[in-house]
């Protein structure tokens, strides 16, 4: 292969790249911040994660700081488990119709997956305790 | 600085460098998945720990978080994620560097639009929570729903340099 195959090839890889880029970006921007979000049951502590799961938002009520430190961080991961994958879900929903097979498998890599219908997505009622 | 040097190498050269780079590339994940970050608040009362992509690993609260109230807890908890989210980033790329040197990492910090806060211009790394939180909270002020700027509550005076603000200074513009 000549020098000026390869450089063509590479333009036109980073060109595929480029356009998935903006395709990316416009698809993003039409869906509005992708966020996840989960509340106990009583709805005492709120939590919002953005896509790659970082707390962006988290709401406490008096009563559930009633219940101690321990059980309010116990409560808050687990709410924040169940968040992100949704913000995952989200993503992985926005993202995947434009990239095809190889990109779903790149963004389950990434960690965002879809949540399937017979998932389990509430976070557990019981030992969330709240009233 | 990037040295021109005339290309002088053979096909199977060029695809056996892709290759190298490719193998080292696909690494970059896993090791970016593997960093992680540690951040907690002045008085420890808040502890977190996330992966590079800012997930929630570990949260400790000390028994007295609760004291803080509601409003203030819940804020000071996505602020030390936010500071243990930065630690985590830069972890990341230090690993990455190790990997594949300085110049491949800062194209990466590039691409994926996040720069390693060592490099940020004005991030300074000695930025307690608290500073972080103030800061933020002068910014917001007005436009954060039913949240009034919540009065500082001044901090004992054995606060010490660590806290010293070199923003209240004129000449730090």
């Amino acid at each position: 292969m000549a020098d000026s195959d390869f450089d063509r090839e590479a333009a036109r890889v980073a060109e595929r790249a480029e356009r998935a880029g903006v395709q990316a970006r416009e698809r993003l921007d039409r869906a509005g911040r992708i966020s996840g979000e989960a509340a106990t049951g009583d709805g005492a502590i709120t939590v919002e994660v953005g896509p790659g799961g970082l707390l962006t938002d988290v709401r406490l009520t008096n009563a559930a700081l009633r219940s101690g430190s321990e059980v309010v961080a116990a409560q808050i991961m687990e709410l924040s488990r169940t968040a992100t994958r949704r913000a995952g879900d989200r993503m992985y929903r926005v993202l995947a119709p434009m990239l095809g097979p190889g990109g779903e498998r790149q963004l389950t890599a990434l960690g965002y997956e879809p949540i399937s219908e017979d998932d389990d997505d509430e976070p557990p009622a019981t030992g969330l305790g709240g009233r | 600085m990037v040295e021109q040097v005339p290309i002088a190498r053979t096909t199977r050269q060029l695809i056996e460098e892709t290759r190298a780079r490719q193998d080292a590339l696909a690494q970059v994940q896993g090791l970016m998945a593997q960093a992680t970050g540690t951040a907690h608040d002045d008085d420890a009362t808040v502890e977190v720990t996330v992966d590079a992509r800012g997930k929630l690993l570990r949260l400790r609260l000390a028994p007295n978080a609760v004291n803080r109230g509601a409003d203030r807890l819940g804020s000071l908890i996505v602020e030390v994620a936010q500071s243990a989210m930065r630690e985590a980033t830069q972890n990341s790329y230090n690993k990455v560097a190790l990997l594949l040197g300085e110049e491949m990492t800062y194209l990466i910090e590039r691409l994926s639009g996040m720069p390693a806060p060592a490099r940020t211009e004005g991030v300074d790394s000695g930025l307690t929570v608290e500073e972080f939180q103030r800061r933020r909270d002068e910014r917001l002020a007005g436009q954060r729903r039913n949240v009034p700027v919540p009065a500082r509550i001044p901090q004992p005076a054995d606060d010490g340099w660590e806290s010293f603000d070199p923003a209240t200074l004129r000449s730090d513009r």
